[in-house]
């Protein structure tokens, strides 16, 4: 990290080279009674904290207006106090007023710059949280799955819709999505309790893990309604999973009057306008699906 | 109850009976996940009474029981807790609706009894030519579990309809908060149109529904479930919530305005305790007022023929030109276009 900052290092390390030599050209070296230990191991303290806070700095920022602010504060600082040093060892003539100024005038400027630049960082911090926040949200919140299920919830589907609709256009590959719904199911929800309605959506989920491919993701998109996302399949596979898919729940329940309905919507790569984003295409999907139950139909294939 | 109990209740009044909605919300919480430590935590409730039969519990305590369950990230809770209490045998009062002849009756009784399923909550009709509208108001201050629970009342209505009637066509659910990331899911769950961001929690129910037919209406069970109905009654105080006691008479006042210290004295407090118990109940004095005098104005706009002036004299302003002012504030329009 610290390359980054060679030139201004050297730059003002060489300008506190220079102030040393004019110190030490003006100023003579005061006898040894005359200097006061412990005001200067006050001093020297004070100068050892300002350069290690130089350091700091240089260490740990990356080059930016902010860094420069800071940089510039803690270096004011670092020369004022090592001024402060030699004046305990030299004495300086009465008549040059010279040195007296460089040492006190540059400590508050610094200081002033050093506050600049520490509201720069507070205020980048900020903006660092902020970012942190919207990607944890997204990567790391378990408030994405569904905690009956253990799979994903609308929030993700939406995000990850959004994405391979993106790739979709982009590659000019096949992308369907199957909205599955569990007709009948609230009816059992009344006959068996809730109990069983539960359990009946967390096997249902657990076939459908099973059931499907690696690559497919599946999300538990509102009560007994789930969606399959399924990238580079066609709606005619789609539909072979759908029957799969009835089968396995009919041997899982063979005799409570539960069935499948589903919408299968194929992204074609022709007319992509239609669709613009996941929000609409799960709408239409879901109307979709309304319309497939009013008509007692089990399935239904839309190309959009 | 004592002699000197207030003529409402407030958090700390036991007034739901726990087994009524406790353990059902509590085994759906933790299949999903929560354990009981978690969500009974801060409730002062123990697991073991939820099936003691009169054991009641105070309005603090659900609440934190809700505020804890919302913590988990399951939009279908408010959801399944209203098809729960619908079929939960031992809740008279829904077998009372479930054996009704029609909407118009299940809801009377509903209304009559409702201190025995959602006492937080209070209701207010509007009719109108081709729908009634049912506003929910709370009774007491219930923060940010509010639409929770507006949700559980409104999903039971909307599980009743659909279960009776055969479809929930000719409903239109109103919410107050606005429409979340995930709207279109939801969307799902109410199986029926959803207006985001309103002026209240509430269901606008077509005309002709009301009289429509129940699927399985029976005399007998009805008779069964009203009589323990009343004898529920009778163990449960029949009190509204501090907020709904104060907003009735502040509303039984207008035209005239009930000062502060009026409003105190009708509910026997001081003026500093009835402001320190308002504020408890995330209100005031002039919130109160407020929202008291918007309920009837929209009312009164729907219902009759009136103009600026007649409603200004009505809800107690002093004239026309501050009355458009807090209507235009309530609704975000003036009240000619309002009356459009």
């Amino acid at each position: 990290m610290w390359r980054q900052h060679l030139d201004k290092l050297c730059g003002s390390l060489l300008l506190l080279l220079l102030a040393i030599l004019l110190a030490f050209q003006i100023g003579d070296l005061k006898a040894d009674g005359r200097v006061d230990w412990w005001d200067s191991l006050g001093e020297i303290t004070t100068l050892v904290v300002a350069a290690s806070w130089l350091c700091l700095i240089v260490c740990s920022r990356p080059r930016g207006p902010v860094t420069n602010w800071l940089f510039a504060g803690s270096f004011l600082l670092v020369f004022s106090y090592s001024l402060d040093v030699l004046d305990e060892v030299l004495s300086y003539p009465d008549t040059i007023r010279l040195m007296s100024w460089l040492e006190s005038f540059p400590a508050p400027v610094g200081m002033v710059l050093l506050t600049f630049g520490l509201l720069g960082w507070h205020r980048e911090q900020l903006a660092i949280n902020r970012q942190l926040q919207v990607r944890e949200l997204f990567l790391r919140d378990h408030q994405l799955l569904d905690p009956l299920t253990q799979l994903y919830g609308p929030l993700y589907l939406q995000a990850v819709l959004d994405r391979e609709l993106e790739l979709h256009r982009q590659q000019q590959q096949p992308l369907s999505l199957l909205m599955l719904d569990i007709s009948g199911f609230s009816d059992y929800n009344r006959r068996f309790g809730i109990a069983a309605g539960d359990h009946l959506l967390t096997q249902f989920s657990e076939l459908l893990t099973h059931q499907l491919r690696q690559r497919d993701l599946i999300c538990r998109y509102a009560g007994d309604c789930f969606v399959a996302l399924l990238p580079q399949t066609e709606a005619t596979t789609a539909q072979v999973l759908n029957r799969h898919l009835q089968q396995q729940l009919r041997q899982l329940l063979p005799e409570h009057g539960i069935a499948l309905t589903g919408v299968v919507l194929e992204f074609s790569i022709k007319h992509h306008q239609l669709i613009q984003n996941a929000e609409a295409a799960l709408q239409l999907a879901s109307k979709e699906l309304t319309k497939t139950k009013a008509t007692a139909a089990t399935l239904q294939v839309v190309t959009v | 109850m004592t002699a000197t109990a207030p003529p409402y209740f407030s958090y700390q009044d036991k007034v739901l009976l726990m087994r009524h909605q406790v353990p059902d919300l509590l085994d759906m919480a933790k299949r999903r996940g929560a354990n009981s430590a978690q969500l009974l935590s801060g409730t002062r409730l123990f697991e073991p009474d939820c099936q003691k039969p009169q054991y009641r519990i105070d309005a603090a305590a659900w609440l934190k029981l809700v505020g804890n369950c919302q913590q988990l990230p399951s939009p279908e809770l408010p959801f399944l807790t209203a098809s729960a209490l619908l079929q939960n045998p031992y809740l008279a009062l829904c077998q009372l609706i479930n054996t009704s002849d029609n909407l118009r009756q299940a809801l009377a009784q509903l209304l009559y009894f409702r201190q025995q399923l959602v006492p937080f909550l209070y209701v207010q009709l509007q009719s109108g030519h081709h729908s009634t509208r049912i506003e929910l108001r709370p009774g007491i201050g219930l923060g940010s579990q509010q639409q929770f629970i507006a949700k559980i009342w409104l999903s039971l209505m909307l599980q009743l309809i659909r279960q009776q009637l055969g479809s929930t066509a000719g409903t239109v659910i109103y919410l107050r908060c606005p429409a979340s990331k995930t709207a279109a899911a939801d969307q799902t769950l109410w199986q029926t149109e959803v207006r985001y961001q309103q002026t209240f929690n509430g269901i606008e129910i077509a005309n002709h529904l009301w009289r429509q037919p129940f699927l399985r209406p029976n005399a007998e069970a009805f008779q069964n479930a009203r009589r323990i109905c009343r004898q529920q009654q009778r163990l449960l105080p029949k009190r509204p919530g501090v907020l709904e006691f104060a907003g009735k008479a502040l509303l039984r006042a207008l035209p005239q305005l009930l000062s502060p210290e009026q409003l105190a004295e009708t509910m026997a407090l001081s003026p500093s305790a009835l402001k320190r118990l308002l504020a408890q109940h995330h209100t005031s004095y002039s919130q109160l007022l407020d929202e008291v005098r918007n309920q009837l104005a929209v009312s009164l706009l729907t219902q009759h023929e009136l103009s600026n002036k007649q409603l200004a004299e009505r809800l107690g302003y002093s004239d026309e030109h501050n009355f458009r002012r807090a209507f235009k504030r309530w609704t975000g329009l003036i009240p000619s276009l309002f009356r459009v």
